[in-house]
């Protein structure tokens, strides 16, 4: 059913498309067709009417240079010469009465009487005029023909007439109307074939994209349309899908992942502090130190857990881009300063000597407390993986219109098949399992870096140290 | 110290009011915002303790409506919702303070007491007076010479030692969470997951505790640490 509609609608509009567009076309053509039979009647008409004139001309200069006789005679030679082109003549005194008629074959049937009286009571503009006779026709006897006629008068009163039926100017015509009939029509057929194609070969794209947002409706997060880069406005449509759908994909895999990581990772000290808490019940000789024990791991366990859900959080804020920043201009010295003076007593206990070597001093963008989250994160990490007696270097420097800082460590280093792996949520290479650590940290590090639009780097080798890199654009 | 609780989830609310009521507070709970509001209104309360999602009237709501209606009690607002601007809302609406659930509950004694202090005029004038020179039985720290002396003898302290010793000192018997140290000391509102608090507190423990018979600065295991005579 609901297929039945989808395609009624859309038919609805490439079937407007096609009659929007076979209309014009054919009123169009209509147009031009009927324009053109319209200028060729008059030109054709107006020819005819030359003839008669100018052939009332001739016969008048035969009339007053041989008389009526003569005029006969000629008429005669040229009736022998084409039976179909006869005019029929007239010659009327300056009173109106006719001393001279001359009538074609099909007319001999009309009394002179008739032709009289019709010719008389003519009125010429231009000297044309027209007026109706019935012809000697075996097929149509009543039928009414039209004439044209053509009046010279002479400058002594006496006028010459020059009739001619307009047959052949009209079979003329209606061959050529029918010739423009046959025309339109084929123009209304192609006219409809052509704009159906048209219409649907432009709604293509938004039948693939029908396609597509119910494919992804259907769950098929990673359907695209294709796109032809023709730059037209579906086009553009099909592009901002695809766009849009990658978002989506996106957003449901980072949740989806978020999920997954939840789900893992709190069970472990949920898990903990569970076992604790009802061994603790269980055990008959449990002390009020064995309580105290078990509800002071419950409260270690539940503070790792929040810790956990606010780092899992703010990750996924930072991927999908929702992160709130507060920004405001930091100097990299003070910050980092500041960073350094909480790290550099826990330092001390491992021996470990923090060197802050600020080669260049900058100003730049930040949110305070993310950036002290990033830095924080990565002394950390160089120090716990360091051994004793090492240094740990920050360097703040700047390279053209980048502001560079390096945190670099002389510890475990990373090996290099774990080494694009780093930045991935709770990604532990296996010889960290031991150390304390949740595995979020540089996952966190690269959503903020990210955030802030700063590129995080890492060179590392294994054994020897690792230095990471954050650079910042000005 | 009159104390007003609009909680709805009623294990915390108990929770609350028995940590408090051993603190000498004393608690009146209500579920929701509207007889909060009700509530405050009626009665003079030193101090008010609310969540921000609640049945009825919501936290913020009943805020924006005490003030409204010139009742200008502390409130500490507790909520589940962490952002930046869910903070700046609370304080916006007229809120003193803002705790995201879940609280230490040293951490919240400490600003109840806080708020309480501030706002109350009779233990403002307690305050006036010159406080650079602190005592802790034999224990004594002065602010303006940064001189420590244990048993009429001198300690050398760093500066960091010398500051958690000041904390202490400003507080005693009341125990701090390594958030507080961490906050008061550092600046840090976030937990930089390292151990730097323990570090101290065993520092200065060295110097200050070791060699004196009695230990005054004391591990509450899962709490933090306090300065109290054993």
């Amino acid at each position: 059913m609901s297929l039945r509609l989808n395609k009624n609608t859309f038919n609805k509009i490439s079937i407007r498309l096609t009659l929007g567009y076979a209309m014009l076309f054919i009123l169009s053509s209509a147009f031009i067709l009927f324009l053109n039979y319209f200028l060729f009647s008059r030109s054709i008409q107006t020819r005819d009417q030359n003839i008669l004139l100018s052939k009332s001309k001739e016969y008048t200069s035969i009339y007053l240079k041989n008389g009526s006789n003569e005029l006969e005679k000629y008429l005669d030679e040229e009736k022998q010469g084409d039976l179909d082109s006869q005019y029929l003549v007239r010659i009327a005194s300056p009173d109106g009465r006719a001393i001279f008629l001359r009538l074609p074959e099909n007319l001999k049937k009309n009394s002179p009487e008739l032709i009289e009286k019709k010719l008389s009571e003519l009125k010429y503009i231009k000297g044309l005029a027209t007026f109706f006779l019935k012809e000697d026709s075996v097929e149509e006897p009543d039928e009414l023909n039209e004439y044209e006629v053509a009046q010279f008068t002479l400058a002594n009163g006496v006028s010459l007439q020059v009739a001619r039926n307009t047959d052949d100017r009209d079979d003329v015509l209606e061959r050529y109307l029918g010739t423009i009939l046959i025309a339109m029509l084929i123009v209304l057929i192609f006219g409809s074939i052509g704009g159906f194609i048209f219409s649907n070969q432009a709604l293509i794209p938004v039948r693939n994209l029908i396609q597509a947002i119910k494919s992804v409706r259907a769950g098929a997060l990673s359907t695209r349309v294709p796109v032809k880069n023709s730059n037209d406005e579906l086009d553009e449509i099909s592009h901002l899908f695809n766009k849009m759908a990658e978002k989506i994909e996106r957003l449901v895999l980072n949740m989806q992942e978020t999920l997954d990581s939840v789900a893992h990772d709190l069970r472990t000290p949920l898990t903990r502090l569970k076992s604790k808490a009802e061994l603790t019940l269980l055990n008959p000789t449990a002390t009020v130190a064995d309580y105290k024990t078990s509800l002071v791991q419950t409260i270690e366990n539940t503070s790792e857990i929040v810790s956990f859900i606010n780092t899992l959080m703010d990750i996924s804020e930072a991927e999908v881009g929702v992160l709130k920043l507060n920004l405001v201009q930091v100097n990299s010295t003070v910050i980092i300063s500041e960073i350094i003076d909480l790290y550099s007593i826990v330092a001390e206990e491992k021996n470990i000597k923090i060197e802050f070597d600020y080669m260049d001093e900058f100003n730049f963008f930040a949110d305070r407390n993310r950036f002290k989250q990033v830095l924080s994160n990565l002394i950390d990490n160089a120090i716990k993986y360091s051994e004793e007696n090492k240094t740990v270097r920050i360097v703040t420097k700047k390279n053209y219109s980048t502001f560079e800082i390096s945190v670099t460590d002389q510890g475990l280093g990373i090996n290099e098949h774990d080494l694009p792996k780093i930045w991935d949520r709770l990604f532990r290479s296996h010889e960290l399992k031991s150390v304390k650590g949740l595995g979020l940290g540089l996952s966190l590090v690269k959503s903020i870096c990210q955030s802030h639009n700063w590129n995080i780097s890492v060179k590392s080798q294994h054994g020897a140290g690792s230095e990471f890199l954050i650079s910042i654009k000005d | 110290m009159n104390t007003l609780i609009v909680e709805d989830d009623i294990e915390i609310a108990k929770n609350l009011m028995d940590g408090l009521t051993q603190n000498n507070f004393i608690c009146t709970h209500v579920a929701d915002g509207q007889l909060g509001f009700d509530l405050a209104l009626k009665n003079q309360f030193q101090l008010i303790i609310t969540d921000i999602m609640l049945p009825g009237l919501d936290g913020l709501e009943m805020i924006t409506r005490l003030r409204s209606e010139k009742i200008d009690t502390p409130v500490l607002i507790l909520t589940a919702k962490r952002s930046l601007d869910e903070r700046v809302l609370g304080l916006q609406s007229g809120g003193d303070d803002y705790l995201v659930k879940p609280f230490a509950f040293v951490e919240l004694l400490a600003r109840a007491k806080n708020l309480v202090k501030r706002y109350s005029p009779i233990l403002k004038t307690e305050n006036t007076q010159a406080a650079h020179e602190f005592k802790f039985h034999d224990l004594s720290i002065n602010l303006l010479t940064r001189e420590v002396y244990r048993n009429s003898k001198k300690i050398e302290l760093q500066a960091k030692e010398f500051q958690l010793l000041d904390f202490f000192m400003k507080n005693p018997n009341v125990p701090l969470s390594k958030n507080q140290i961490l906050e008061k000391i550092w600046g840090y509102n976030f937990d930089p997951q390292t151990n730097v608090v323990d570090v101290l507190v065993y520092r200065l423990r060295g110097k200050v505790d070791k060699d004196y018979g009695q230990t005054y600065i004391q591990t509450i295991k899962g709490i933090g640490y306090v300065l109290k005579t054993e």
